[in-house]
């Protein structure tokens, strides 16, 4: 048997008797639809052809994609910066952790108001929610080198830049992807909350519309696809952390 | 707000009406959707392309009278997409706003009062929003916002209750369980229900959720009545009835609460600036009412054309029972600019209530609220 | 000319609490050209402190350093260094690891390519180019950190205790391969370590140094035949040696 096959058995066989049992449980304790809908009715909302799905799940996946790459930049960014310098950390932190525990649910209709009704305060909390654990991680990386590395470094008049270019930067490598998978994650919550804040289309804008109009099936199929959407991502960086960091194999956990 | 009559003009002209329908709800979605979905050009096709869109933007832009030039204004209404609202979409895609020379952005909402805010801030030029809301919005010291016509000329709000709890009269809702949501206006409001039918709320248990969900623990039972709209009940009928539940409902208007509903909303700015616009706006969506109003299954498949996600029975019975208790005239009415007409009496009784739902000291103009200008009399 | 010389070195540093540590006093010291130094001591002796210092990674409180009779002010390019953790980049081939001074030095890569493919037979690493480190055992690992400490060629070959972290066995057959290498590229060798044993058999002549403060409390030159082999430590010479050295650091029962 191939072992893809082999691999990926156990998880698919679990989630195919988690799938019959809830069937089975719905059907048997007439569990009112609104509450939990039956596998089955989900299904049929996801291949609904009166529901435009490349559609909705084009608009959310713009979303998540730009405002995550924008708190990849921006959250390596910084990180470099509060890395390198002592004082800017101290001036920047506060600014960094609010952006991270601001409620984001209050403050969108804010920004909403400020930026108008597209899709731009959207990506602008996506970002927001992104963003701090790629800082966190990526500083936390970029700090993780053994000291002794920087006196090798500095044996043979390494620089401050050699330092952070030849050690700093790639110590970090696996730190940043850790910050990589969680903030993908986040992105597509953050997007999907922004998106129940005020939305025209998107995944989330499906959930809440389908919600007001008491649709659990197509609430739920929103959801299913939104929770693709964020495996996908993650099934991306971690395929990308392969490629990019071939020497860390003994030593990956996920 | 509005780009200005006339010489602003945007690329739309009265021959692309449909394409401007589906543009509006299709373009404005994604503010960085440039090219359709799967097209990949090579970066010199590309710049020419660009080059040729340019040349024809400003070919367009010299050649297009200023006449057939269409006013772009933004609307937002009270909710997500629902039946009830679906005059609004049908007068978009039937081009109706267009043939009036209005580009309409229609913009979905959350609740009346960020519609009635977003009027106030100008960042939305009108809003379809809830007059109490309004009234509350004026009382706390909003002016800048006012009715330019009237939609819902009566509340279409609604105690939904359930039968089977032993429910038959507004006075047995005393000591029962309610549903509700933190911030609902409707549910404010049920305290004057209370006290003009009689009986006290003081014993009335509450389960809070989040508004998009808050009547689910109705339809199951956990609670015996929710303060809600009409339209909510002919949603929610035959879920309840799935889960042993008899849905039924005391109606506003029925138990002594005749006030206004929802109406569409301006800055006063916008009115004394744009006063044109506001007067084919409100003319355009007061003939989009009408038409709805006497064909409400088309209305429905219109609005199912920008949002196919709504299924087609329930929107159209949300419809019709909005169309039934809250625009009794919509169909019936010589000329529809007479279903926008405020009535300073009802005005001033929906202030009131207003004002002993919420226990506020203040008061306001009733007449500060509203103006009749754009409608006409009945 | 000495390559090293040292005179009156002493440090001190504060601790967090403001207790002043004495870690060396007044130490004198003279390696000569081709020499193989060893620097024995407790632990806590301030011999790795000395051996920073002669790097240029630490600067001394009191006394000078000169290095080819200049006065070391920072790291100089014209000494090597070992530590106890072969510190190699985890994301490093072993040839690239071998080359990492080179870039830093900003000399051209494509000049030692070649050198440093040497220098891993050398260290009998030959076909190991391409290995990361996570491939290769500890040993393996310090062989590769003393490849790279050769590539730039330089004079003087500094290491802390870097085979503390092998076992017995690796460790010796290390130290034979270190006296191979000295022996064909004629380096000049300060080795630290806290191993009597290793210190008497791999060098020309043995520092003492005590704890706390830091002094240089003897200095014994090995009277053992050259190139040493294993049979050397059935010498007697080797073990009066080491004799020696235990009644310098008072371990005498």
């Amino acid at each position: 048997m191939p072992r893809v096959v082999v691999h990926y058995a156990p998880a698919t066989i679990l989630a195919v008797v988690v799938l019959v049992a809830w069937q089975a449980l719905v059907r048997l304790f007439h569990v009112p639809e609104i509450i939990l809908p039956a596998p089955s009715q989900i299904a049929a909302a996801l291949v609904d052809p009166s529901v435009d799905w490349p559609h909705h799940i084009w608009v959310t996946g713009v979303e998540v994609v730009i405002g995550f790459a924008v708190a990849v930049v921006l959250g390596i960014a910084l990180a470099l910066v509060i890395v390198m310098s002592a004082f800017l950390a101290r001036v920047l932190l506060p600014w960094i952790l609010l952006a991270q525990i601001a409620p984001k649910i209050a403050f969108a209709p804010i920004l909403f108001l400020a930026f108008g009704y597209n899709q731009l305060p959207t990506i602008l909390i996506t970002f927001l929610v992104a963003f701090f654990p790629m800082v966190v991680n990526t500083a936390t990386g970029l700090s993780s080198l053994d000291p002794r590395m920087k006196d090798l470094l500095r044996s043979y008049q390494a620089s401050r830049w050699d330092v952070l270019r030849k050690a700093q930067f790639p110590a970090a490598l696996p730190y940043v992807f850790t910050g990589l998978k969680v903030s993908s994650t986040l992105a597509v919550i953050g997007a999907n909350v922004a998106e129940f804040v005020s939305a025209r289309a998107g995944l989330g804008f499906l959930i809440i519309n389908a919600q007001v109009t008491f649709n659990a099936p197509l609430a739920f199929a929103a959801a299913g696809y939104l929770i693709l959407l964020g495996v996908l991502f993650y099934a991306l960086v971690a395929i990308l952390e392969r490629v990019t960091m071939p020497w860390a194999v003994p030593h990956r956990a996920a | 707000m509005p780009q200005g009559e006339g010489n602003n003009a945007s690329v739309h002209d009265a021959d692309a009406d449909a394409a401007v329908a589906t543009a509006v709800h299709g373009a404005p979605d994604s503010l960085f959707e440039v090219q359709p979905q799967g097209a990949r050009m090579k970066s010199i096709t590309r710049v020419l392309t660009s080059v040729l869109f340019v040349a024809a933007f400003a070919a367009l832009q010299a050649a297009a009278p200023a006449a057939l030039a269409a006013d772009k204004v933004t609307f937002k209404l009270d909710f997500s997409p629902v039946g009830y609202q679906a005059p609004f979409y049908a007068g978009v895609s039937r081009g109706v706003y267009a043939k009036h020379g209005l580009d309409v952005d229609i913009i979905p909402g959350n609740g009346s009062y960020p519609a009635v805010l977003d009027v106030a801030s100008g960042r939305i030029d009108f809003a379809f929003a809830d007059t109490s809301v309004l009234a509350l919005a004026a009382l706390k010291g909003l002016r800048d916002v006012k009715v330019v016509a009237m939609v819902f000329e009566a509340t279409p709000y609604s105690v939904l209750y359930l039968k089977n709890k032993g429910i038959s009269k507004p006075a047995d809702l005393a000591g029962k369980t309610e549903a509700n949501f933190t911030g609902s206006g409707v549910g404010q409001l049920f305290q004057a229900f209370a006290r003009i039918n009689g009986f006290s709320t003081s014993g009335i248990k509450e389960i809070l959720s989040a508004p998009p969900t808050y009547l689910n623990p109705l339809v199951v039972g956990q609670a015996d009545f929710a303060p809600s709209t009409v339209n909510q009940t002919v949603n929610l009928r035959g879920l309840a009835k799935q889960a042993g539940n008899d849905l039924q409902e005391f109606r506003f208007i029925d138990y002594g609460i005749n006030i206004y509903g929802a109406a569409i909303l301006a800055n006063t700015k916008t009115i004394a600036e744009h006063s044109d616009v506001v007067k084919r706006f409100v003319r355009a969506s007061l003939e989009s009412v009408q038409w709805a109003a006497r064909h409400p299954e088309a209305a429905v498949a219109e609005l199912r054309k920008t949002n196919p996600q709504l299924k087609k029975d329930r929107a159209l019975a949300e419809l019709r029972s909005i169309l039934q208790v809250s625009i009794p005239r919509g169909a019936s009415a010589p000329d529809p600019l007479q279903l926008g007409w405020v009535d300073k009496a009802k005005m001033t009784r929906t202030v009131d209530l207003v004002r002993e739902s919420y226990g506020l000291k203040q008061t306001v103009d009733p007449r500060a609220l509203y103006t009749n200008a754009y409608v006409a009399k009945p | 000319m000495a390559v090293v010389c040292l005179s009156n070195v002493g440090k001190q540093y504060q601790t967090a609490d403001g207790v002043t540590i004495e870690a060396l006093r007044d130490i004198h010291l003279a390696v000569e050209h081709g020499e193989f130094t060893a620097v024995v001591g407790p632990s806590g002796c301030g011999k790795s402190t000395l051996l920073r210092i002669i790097a240029g990674l630490d600067r001394a409180s009191a006394g000078s350093v000169e290095i080819d009779g200049a006065l070391v002010a920072g790291p100089v390019a014209s000494a090597g260094v070992m530590f106890q953790d072969p510190l190699l980049m985890a994301w490093r081939t072993a040839l690239n690891n071998v080359l990492l001074p080179i870039e830093v030095l900003r000399r051209k890569r494509a000049a030692y390519r070649e050198r440093a493919r040497e220098l891993l037979a050398l260290v009998g690493l030959q076909g190991f180019e391409q290995r990361y480190p996570h491939e290769l055992s500890g040993g393996m690992q310090q062989r590769v950190a003393l490849a790279r400490a050769l590539i730039h060629d330089p004079e003087l070959l500094l290491m802390d205790e870097p085979f503390a972290a092998l076992d017995e066995i690796t460790r010796e057959q290390m130290g034979l391969e270190l006296l191979r290498i000295w022996n064909e590229t004629g380096k000049t060798v300060l080795f630290v370590t806290h191993s009597i044993s290793e210190a008497v058999f791999l060098a020309d002549r043995v520092l003492v140094l005590s704890a706390r403060p830091g002094l240089l409390r003897a200095e014994i030159r090995v009277e053992l035949p050259r190139p040493r082999s294993a049979k050397v430590r059935g010498l007697q010479r080797y073990t009066d040696h080491c004799q020696q050295i235990r009644e310098q650091l008072g371990l005498v029962g």
